[in-house]
């Protein structure tokens, strides 16, 4: 719990660092904003760190481990992206994103319970981890596509004078967290088959997870199509961007929604669905 | 991009079936259509009966979704179209724009996978098959049933060798419970940790914690006036002790001795006069009784429940055919029945024709749920709250200033009198029995104490004290209660309970024979099948009643080889798009590959 909220209060002043770093521009608060969000991230890695150990299993077993591990995955996911592609005022909103996961699951029940027999595997691992690092993606390219409309509405133009595009921005994201989705895809297949004989049963998360994986699918072949329609070519990126932020919307009901689903009652791994 | 559309645009041959399917719009339109019907397949509940659908949706969608198949999305012939047309579309489009160029790789790779792994999963369908097997330890077997019941006969002999099943250590939690705001709190269990219940006026701390704990109850007497007299009884049968006990004048003051045919009674009376009044006069003890009520008649008449005995009313005839006092217990003699669960089986004859019924005493709505010919009759079953069926009785009378007095009754006929006196025996008619009343307590009352049987982990109990509106309030909590234990204000409640799965993992030891010899064995558990002749067999579950019967499930899937291949040609086409090509592409030279 003291952990949770140190590494709370890291994220908090980072995010204020990485705000005014924008409105001043002082080199010092780039490095400062950095520096904070990193001692924020490491305390972050505590937690999941010491949950495992203190659980014995890989901390995702149910939803109070899997929101900070994502937590955890979206500042590693923020800082080899900020690496790659230096993301700027990203940074303040991913560092929100990691604010609002933990203080979420500072919320709830965080009593570490026995793993059920099929849990205890390391497919599960793998599994989860590569899903997580795609979602953590997935959420920086919501976050960059909301930005991009943001300020595509408030300055009418598609391109010019902004100081970056973030709608190539949220492509190169997504291009760059699809494998992982992906690869969470397929080992949730063959973890299936190992523990129960069959890769795919239509159960609504596999079904999510689909659907989700498709519409993320259909947004790299954008490109391809969008061009040859009858469409203003300024609107592409925006169609683009909408595009993204639904498929995230997708993304979280695959994670925290299908509880409220009719089919819910039928489903092996809902969280919240004991 | 702008390349390829003049390409495709140009193209001379291309009729407009083979332009339509070599074109990304309609992988597009596909692919979105696909998410749909998932979609779909998850909102409307799938592979459910009829009636289930009509009682959800109402006739009319109901029918309108099982027309559609909506009702089984993943089965249905339109969903598998849409499949079929989207592989024509990979294939035709990957030929349409086969260049043979490594830059091409990963985009080749990606469409031939959900190639491979739609005619993988189509082969499986067709040629594989699933099913479970139920084995207990010991056992063999030879066949397995399908999903629909069918039982499918495999090509060997499977034995199960061992079954077992690890458990984890018990674990329990703490729970707090708020009435009026209907809502749980886990509580840390550690012990002087004082915890507020967020949102509530309650605060609790554990005081103390016994990992196998016992309640022990010890009559005490807490007064020397007369508050709640008490008599500590002993009935011998030779020269030993064969039942002893409290009885309490003002609460639990009878004990029925079915073996002995024995009822012992104590009363407390207040003068010598009631002394004698209740000597004197023997109440017949109250007997069963049969309440048949007509219904819209306003007619409801008792009748004592007398096995073969029959009566009338109006135009209805009743015969008590059999009594019981616990239905499942029917059979044997009812003096040795537990009164838990009465009876009574009546015959009913009226103008609807001839039935017998059974009604029982704590459950007077039973017709209701099972409908019968004679619905405007309403039959009740009454047991009094003493039934016995013993023909001998004690009355232990006392009073004050030493008046006591002990009744011998038999066959409702007061046989003996005698002035009891506290440490002295006395016979019990010619029955060979002796009774002795060696403890009289003017003020009875219980003393509760918790003690400690072992250190394992078995029974634990917690020491809690709440702090509420009502003052602060500590009391033990026990793991084997399964009721929640209140706080006085009746709105906030304690629970201490066991929690999650316990078991860990089972384990199987199958052995496969063929032809007399064996041919495969391995201890299977979940994560970790056996394999043998294209056979699969998973731990899958185990019965909770029945602790030597492993559940297994059976796949053989021929299709399972090209599926993985396609899950593996997609990594590695996807990783080769998003990581391997942009690197490609940085060095100048790999640009013309384009
Ligand atoms: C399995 C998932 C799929 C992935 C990851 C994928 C990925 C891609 C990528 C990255 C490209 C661009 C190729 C390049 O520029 O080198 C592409 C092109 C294309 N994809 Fe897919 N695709 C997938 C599934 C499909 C499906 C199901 C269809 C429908 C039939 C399809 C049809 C096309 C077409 C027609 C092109 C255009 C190729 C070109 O312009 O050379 N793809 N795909």
């Amino acid at each position: 719990m003291v952990t949770i909220n140190i590494a709370l209060l890291a994220f908090i002043i980072a995010s204020i660092a990485y705000i005014m770093k924008e409105v001043w521009k002082p080199e010092i608060l780039r490095k400062a904003s950095l520096a904070i969000f990193i001692v924020g991230f490491l305390l972050n890695t505590v937690l999941v760190v010491n949950r495992w150990i203190e659980s014995g299993h890989a901390p995702f077993s149910n939803l109070y481990e899997s929101l900070i591990f994502y937590a955890w995955s979206v500042g590693f996911v923020y800082l080899i992206l900020e690496y790659l592609y230096s993301l700027r005022i990203v940074g303040a909103l991913s560092t929100v994103m990691i604010m609002f996961l933990l203080l979420y699951a500072s919320t709830t029940d965080e009593t570490i319970r026995p793993l059920m027999p099929a849990l205890q595997s390391n497919w599960l691992t793998v599994h989860v981890v590569t899903y997580f690092i795609g979602y953590a993606a997935l959420g920086i390219s919501f976050l960059t596509s909301i930005l991009y409309l943001v300020w595509h509405l408030r300055s009418r133009t598609s391109l010019a004078g902004g100081p970056m595009d973030f709608q190539k921005l949220s492509y190169k994201i997504v291009a760059f967290g699809f494998p992982f989705l992906t690869l969470g895809l397929i080992t949730g297949a063959v973890w299936a088959n190992k523990a129960w004989g069959t890769y795919w049963s239509w159960d609504p998360k596999e079904t999510w997870s689909l659907i989700t994986w498709l519409i993320y699918l259909l947004y790299l072949h954008t490109p391809l199509v969008l061009p040859r329609m009858n469409i203003d070519k300024a609107k592409i990126p925006v169609v683009q961007s909408v595009c993204l932020v639904a498929a995230f919307a997708a993304v979280i009901f695959t994670y925290l929604g299908l509880a409220y689903l009719p089919s819910a009652s039928d489903s092996e791994h809902i969280y919240g669905n004991k | 991009m702008a390349k390829v559309i003049g390409k495709t645009g140009a193209r001379e041959n291309g009729s407009p079936l083979w332009n339509l399917f070599t074109s990304v719009k309609l992988a597009v339109a596909l692919i979105f259509l696909i998410a749909l019907a998932c979609g779909l397949g998850t909102f409307i509940v799938q592979d459910k009966t009829s009636q289930e659908y009509s009682a959800r949706y109402g006739e009319g969608l109901a029918y309108f979704l099982q027309l559609t198949q909506l009702t089984h999305v993943f089965q249905s012939y339109w969903f598998t179209l849409l499949l079929l047309l989207l592989c024509t579309n990979l294939v035709c489009c990957t030929i349409e724009r086969w260049r043979g160029t490594l830059m091409q790789l990963g985009f080749i790779l990606t469409h031939t996978s959900i190639i491979l792994i739609l005619a993988g999963s189509i082969l499986g369908l067709w040629f594989g098959n699933k099913g479970v097997i139920w084995i207990a330890e010991g056992q063999k077997v030879e066949q397995f049933y399908l999903r629909e019941g069918t039982p499918k006969v495999l090509p060997f002999q499977l034995y199960l060798e061992a079954f077992i099943t690890e458990k984890h250590p018990p674990k329990f939690e703490l729970v707090g419970y708020v009435k009026d705001k209907h809502q749980e709190k886990l509580l840390s269990t550690e012990i002087g940790k004082v915890q507020p219940v967020p949102k509530s006026p309650y605060a609790v701390t554990v005081k103390d914690f016994i990992p196998d704990a016992a309640l022990l109850e010890e009559a005490v007497n807490t007064s020397e006036d007369i508050k709640n007299p008490a008599i500590f009884v002993q009935l011998y049968g030779s020269e030993k002790v064969s039942v002893e006990g409290w009885l309490v004048a003002k609460d639990r003051n009878w004990y029925v001795d079915s073996k002995r045919n024995l009822k012992l009674e104590y009363q407390w009376v207040a003068s010598m006069d009631d002394l004698e009044k209740a000597t004197s006069t023997v109440t017949k003890p109250a007997q069963p009784k049969l309440v048949v009520r007509l219904k819209g008649k306003d007619v409801s008449r008792e009748f004592p429940i007398e096995v073969g005995k029959d009566f009338s009313l109006e135009d209805y005839q009743f015969k008590i055919l059999d009594f019981t006092l616990n239905f499942t217990q029917r059979g044997t003699p009812i003096r040795e029945q537990q009164p838990e669960n009465p009876a009574v089986q009546v015959e009913l004859q009226g103008p609807q024709g001839k039935e017998a019924r059974w009604v029982f005493a704590n459950f007077p709505d039973w017709d209701e749920m099972h409908p019968t010919k004679h619905k405007d009759i309403k039959l009740l079953c009454q047991i009094p709250q003493d039934l016995t069926f013993v023909s001998q009785q004690i009355k232990i009378l006392q009073g004050p200033n030493e008046s006591r007095l002990l009744t011998y009754i038999k066959d409702d006929q007061v046989v003996e009198k005698i002035n009891w006196e506290l440490e002295k025996k006395y016979d019990i008619g010619a029955t060979g029995q002796q009774i002795k009343i060696s403890k009289f307590f003017p003020s009875f009352g219980v003393k509760q104490s918790v003690v400690k049987k072992s250190d394992e982990l078995k029974k634990p109990a917690l020491l809690v004290e709440v702090d509420g509106p009502k003052g602060k309030l500590s009391d033990w909590v026990f793991s084997d209660t399964p009721n929640a234990t209140p706080y006085p204000d009746g709105n906030f409640f304690l629970l201490y309970k066991q929690f999650g799965e316990n078991i860990k993992d089972w384990k199987s030891t199958l052995r496969i024979e063929e032809g007399g010899k064996t041919v495969a064995k391995k201890t299977i558990e979940v994560n970790d099948p056996l394999k043998y002749g294209g056979y699969t067999f998973y731990q899958a579950s185990y019965d909770p009643e029945n602790p030597r019967l492993s559940g297994l499930q059976v796949a053989r899937d021929p299709g399972l080889p090209l599926v993985y291949s396609g899950f593996f040609t997609l990594c590695f086409g996807i990783i080769f798009i998003f990581y391997i090509k942009p690197l490609l592409r940085r060095r100048p030279q790999a640009q013309e590959g384009e």
